[in-house]
């Protein structure tokens, strides 16, 4: 007796064209399709082949200056990503950077003017580098020079009693810890200032403003601000591959405070680094905190009538959420250029 | 009525697709070093056996839309031309994905790929499949010979069932 085959019914075949035509897709896409590291090479090159070497560069330290007339000002060129020896010119531009001219024998690696003078204010200097028959490459820095003496600010042991430090609490994270303290040995030299700062949990910057009691500046009796020259050494104690710092000029004039941009370069490391910033104007300075500005208000304020300027300094610091970052602070200096 | 045959017929074909996809996984095992497709381990035993040689590289590409278009076909009605169809079918998609992998298209077919599947796993296998592929005209080759071997196997199938009818 012969049994019957029943066909199946149509949505049963259907539903197993479907199954079919899956399992066919996932073993055609889970063959990896016959290429290799090959085909990525040649859609990602980048990825596969060392990277090429960076291209021969220079800088200029320091890349803009302030001086007072009669004193020495030295520029150095720093090349980068050259082979062998380096060649230099030494240019000069009375236009702010228009156009240069050649300084005849100042074919150095630095290049030092003597004695500034008010003739060489807002002079700007290039040097240029190269190698053999290869391009030169170039960078400037851009001299200011004051007939007046600056007025600095410094502190290489930082009395407790000397600083206040305000945490910036941003809207809608909550507070974080911060501790500071003078400690007596492990500066440059001696003792250094040291902070203790937790990375506010749920973000990843805690920012802690620092003002010095004793770093005032008066433009009413001590003349208009021309420019801020700022330097400090900092330390990343607790050196991690998540956190760094950064530093930035802060101050406090008529119930408001200032920041710069922060220093270019950044604490990331467990010794000691100068961070500097020149020449900063009015110009670079922004509201951090406190009333907003009304139209006919300058601020902040350099000029002659201006209210006296408290100084300090920011320091931002990066990391994991909720993480504590150890980090020091020494020879903190604030050099104001007057007109 | 039909008879059993034709049940039988119908796994005769999946058999014949499983026997093929089996010596296609070897080809995996034996044949591409360092390279692991989904669902398939690595037996290091096997691995670096180097069994097929240079048929390896483009077995599986005929292994694929032969297998895939017997199991099709052992689904659809014994006389329907559905199943040729369907060894068209198979082959025209393992064409397209190997097309896909062509370097002039690759790139973009990636990026289009990841844009509308977002970097979810699905995206990026996919996308990965097409960037980090090997186009190869030999494997389009491959497949065209696979499907129509399946043709074959089915028209073999179509006979005897015509000739069971006039039995």
């Amino acid at each position: 007796m012969k049994t019957e085959y029943r066909r199946p019914s149509s949505w049963r075949r259907g539903l197993a064209v479907a199954g079919i035509c899956l399992l066919g897709l996932v073993t055609i896409i889970g063959s990896g399709g016959g290429g290799g590291l090959d085909a990525v090479c040649e859609t990602y090159p980048d990825s596969c082949a060392p990277p090429p070497p960076a291209p021969p560069s220079v800088s200029v330290v320091p890349p803009s200056v302030t001086a007072q007339v009669g004193t020495v000002v030295t520029f150095m060129a720093v090349p980068a990503n050259f082979s062998g020896a380096v060649s230099y010119q030494w240019r000069r531009s009375s236009d702010g950077g228009t156009s240069f001219v050649n300084i005849a024998g100042a074919t150095a690696k630095n290049y030092t003017l003597a004695s500034v003078n008010l003739a060489d204010d807002g002079a700007v200097f290039m040097a240029l580098a190269w190698q053999g028959a290869s391009a030169a490459v170039q960078a400037t820095s851009t001299l200011r020079v004051s007939a007046t003496p600056a007025v600095v600010f410094a502190d290489g042991d930082f009395p407790a009693d000397h600083w206040q430090a305000s945490p910036a609490i941003v809207a809608g994270y909550p507070p974080f810890t911060h501790v500071e303290e003078r400690v007596d040995a492990g500066g440059t030299p001696a003792a250094f200032r040291k902070m203790t700062v937790q990375v506010a949990p749920g973000s990843s910057v805690s920012s802690v403003t620092h003002l010095s009691i004793t770093s005032v500046y008066d433009p009413r009796t001590q003349g208009a601000i021309s420019s801020i020259d700022y330097a400090e050494n900092c330390n990343l104690l607790s050196s991690s591959e998540t956190s760094y710092a950064e530093s930035a000029v802060f101050f406090e004039q008529s119930g408001r405070r200032y920041v710069s941009d922060a220093s270019p370069t950044p604490c990331m490391s467990a010794t000691w680094t100068a961070l500097a910033q020149y020449g900063l104007q009015q110009q670079d300075f922004r509201l951090f905190d406190g009333p907003a500005c009304a139209a006919s208000e300058s601020c902040p304020d350099f000029s002659a009538t201006a209210a006296p300027v408290r100084f300090g300094y920011r320091r931002t610091t990066f990391g994991s959420p909720g993480t504590t970052v150890e980090q020091g602070i020494d020879n903190w200096r604030v050099t104001v250029w007057r007109r | 009525m039909t008879s059993l045959h034709a049940a039988g017929r119908h796994s005769t074909l999946v058999a014949l697709g499983c026997i093929a996809l089996a010596i296609g996984s070897l080809v995996y095992l034996t044949d591409r070093d360092g390279l692991h497709a989904v669902g398939i381990p690595a037996i290091p035993a096997l691995a670096g056996a180097h069994l097929f040689g240079s048929i390896g590289l483009w077995l599986p590409s005929l292994v694929h839309p032969f297998a895939f278009s017997l199991f099709t076909a052992a689904v659809l009605p014994l006389r329907s031309a559905w199943r040729f169809g369907a060894c068209a079918a198979w082959f025209a998609l393992n064409a397209a994905f190997e097309l896909g992998q062509h370097p002039a298209v690759r790139s973009d077919l990636g990026a289009s790929i990841e844009s509308v599947l977002g970097r979810t796993a699905l995206g990026r296998t996919l996308s990965n499949y097409f960037v980090g592929g090997r186009f190869d005209r030999s494997d389009i080759v491959a497949a065209a010979i696979g499907a129509l071997a399946a043709a074959g196997v089915l028209l073999v199938a179509q006979r005897l069932v015509e000739r069971d009818h006039e039995d």
